[in-house]
């Protein structure tokens, strides 16, 4: 018996009038302006420097799910009538939520890192262009120069990570197996789109491929998945001086990219990270937004930008093209330009 | 139609932390310094509410929303009041119960949206953030830095204030 006179119900519409009431009841925002103190700016500046760097580590590990997993696939009428599907160890289960499928998972992943795996056979023409791998995830990205693309990505089944399918509408549904694992394949019927999920529930992955090329050659891809690196990783540079206190926090090896992180005492962090460019300008892939100036120094031999911010708390950052290898380097980090450029200049191969 | 998502994100596009931050930080400002009175003290409790913000910016779904709005004042509310606390020689439950926060009109339904109004900040946030929202008991033990123990029988508490105020107003349901 509910011990109080008034029910959720109740409670969420007089709660959300109240929220109206309280809104309604501040000056309209653009009436409310208050010119922040510069210390209140300058440390705020630097929460979202920390933040933007942050997101786009989010966001890189998003880009690696999406090339893992994402594909708009069809919506099957079988997904209401099959909306829960729970594997016997209740290790992964399988639902429909909303207007997407959903591969949730139960148990934690494993320390090691995951191996690097790739399709040993593809469909002529089909060429890998691009890899990546983190702690938990890795994935390749294939393309044909007629325009037909395909990704293989591999996770961890990992509690508190999903998969996610984002159906269409003419989706044909089935369920069946690649090499004796149990898969999913999404078929879109009429032109050639297929997915297939698949759970190595012994090794504790889930692995799918899809792309706009037959199911056929989707599924005799996936049949063929095994360990390995397909793609010749970036090579690896270290900073080999940081100043004291910091650690390293984890990053990303690829073929096209590779980033790490360091962390220092309280909001001190240095970023670096460096791109193949492949042909394309330098400017695709970084842009400084906020700084007080810009000037030319150098890199060992290798003309750099220091984009530099008179504000100490602010971040700096160095950004320099090596010709030679075609990479280009970004550095970022709150510290000064002797520190940025002694960092830098420490760069080496590992 | 089938596409896979473009992977690369344009360079220049502000955080959503950064698009709240310029959006409501000058209505956080007001709201803390409401109760504070004092530039740097309420300029101190709107950084301490963006870097709770921060921590919970998954519970954050639009910029734009009203529901947004209400939280970011919630929570400016609620650094301003902890740091009241925090700098007083107050007992915490006596002070909470007599802090009403920010100045807010009652919605006028003579009933339980009145009375959650006119309750203390701290009983109104909790029932805000778990009626309005939608927020679960770990997620409001989360934004509000609590136990998942402390958030359940805070809230608890809410309803049993909620009560005694309709009791108090004599308000019909």
């Amino acid at each position: 018996m509910n011990q109080f006179p008034f029910s959720d119900n109740d409670l969420n519409s007089a709660a959300r009038a109240a929220m109206d009431s309280m809104l309604r009841s501040l000056p309209p925002l653009e009436e409310m302006q208050h010119e922040f103190s510069p210390a209140f700016e300058s440390q705020m500046a630097k929460v979202c420097e920390k933040e933007r760097h942050r997101s786009s580590l989010r966001k890189i590990t998003r880009r690696v799910a999406i090339l893992l997993v994402t594909c708009l696939v069809g919506f099957g009428g079988w997904l209401t009538m099959d909306g829960d599907a729970r594997a016997s160890f209740m290790q992964w289960v399988r639902e429909q939520v909303d207007d997407h499928v959903e591969y949730r998972y139960v148990g934690k992943a494993p320390d090691a890192s995951i191996q690097d795996y790739y399709a040993a056979w593809l469909p002529d023409g089909l060429e890998p262009t691009e890899f990546y791998s983190m702690d938990n995830m890795g994935g390749v990205y294939y393309e044909h120069p007629e325009g037909e693309f395909c990704t293989l990505g591999y996770s961890y089944m990992d509690e508190g990570t999903t998969l996610h399918v984002f159906p269409s509408d003419e989706m044909q549904h089935e369920i069946t197996e690649i090499n004796g694992m149990p898969a999913d394949i999404y078929e879109e019927l009429g032109e050639y789109f297929c997915t297939v999920v698949w759970m190595d529930e012994d090794a504790g992955i889930t692995f799918d491929i899809g792309g706009n090329i037959p199911k056929e050659d989707v599924i005799h891809m996936a049949e063929s998945v095994q360990q390995g690196t397909v793609l010749e990783l970036l090579p690896e540079y270290t900073c080999t001086w940081l100043p004291a206190g910091y650690e390293a926090a984890g990053g990303i090896k690829g073929s096209h990219k590779r980033s790490m992180t360091y962390l220092g005492e309280g909001e001190d962090f240095v970023s670096l990270d460096y791109h193949l460019l492949d042909g394309k300008p330098l400017t695709n892939f970084y842009r400084v937004r906020e700084y007080t100036g810009m000037k030319k120094v150098k890199i060992g031999t290798f003309e750099a930008d220091l984009y530099f911010n008179t504000d100490n708390d602010q971040t700096n950052e160095l950004i320099w093209y090596n010709h030679e290898t075609d990479i280009a380097f970004h550095l970022t980090a709150i510290e000064d330009e002797n520190t940025m450029m002694k960092i830098a200049n420490g760069m080496a191969l590992r | 139609m089938l596409a896979y998502v473009q992977m690369l994100e344009s360079q220049d596009e502000k955080t959503k932390f950064e698009q709240l931050y310029l959006k409501y930080r000058n209505a956080m400002y007001y709201a803390a310094d409401q109760i504070l009175q004092n530039q740097q003290d309420a300029e101190d409790a709107v950084q301490q509410a963006f870097l709770s913000i921060i921590k919970n910016m998954d519970k954050i779904h639009g910029v734009d929303s009203a529901e947004t709005y209400g939280y970011v004042v919630i929570i400016a509310e609620r650094k301003a009041i902890d740091l009241i606390r925090q700098r007083g020689h107050f007992s915490a439950m006596d002070f909470e119960s007599a802090c009403f926060g920010v100045t807010m009109d009652v919605p006028g339904d003579g009933g339980v949206g009145d009375a959650i109004a006119r309750l203390p900040a701290q009983y109104r946030e909790v029932l805000l953030l778990r009626h309005a929202h939608g927020y679960s008991t770990k997620e409001i033990s989360e934004i509000l830095e609590l136990s998942y123990e402390a958030a359940r029988k805070l809230l608890y508490r809410a309803k049993i204030a909620l009560k005694n105020q309709l009791d108090k107003e004599g308000a019909a349901l």
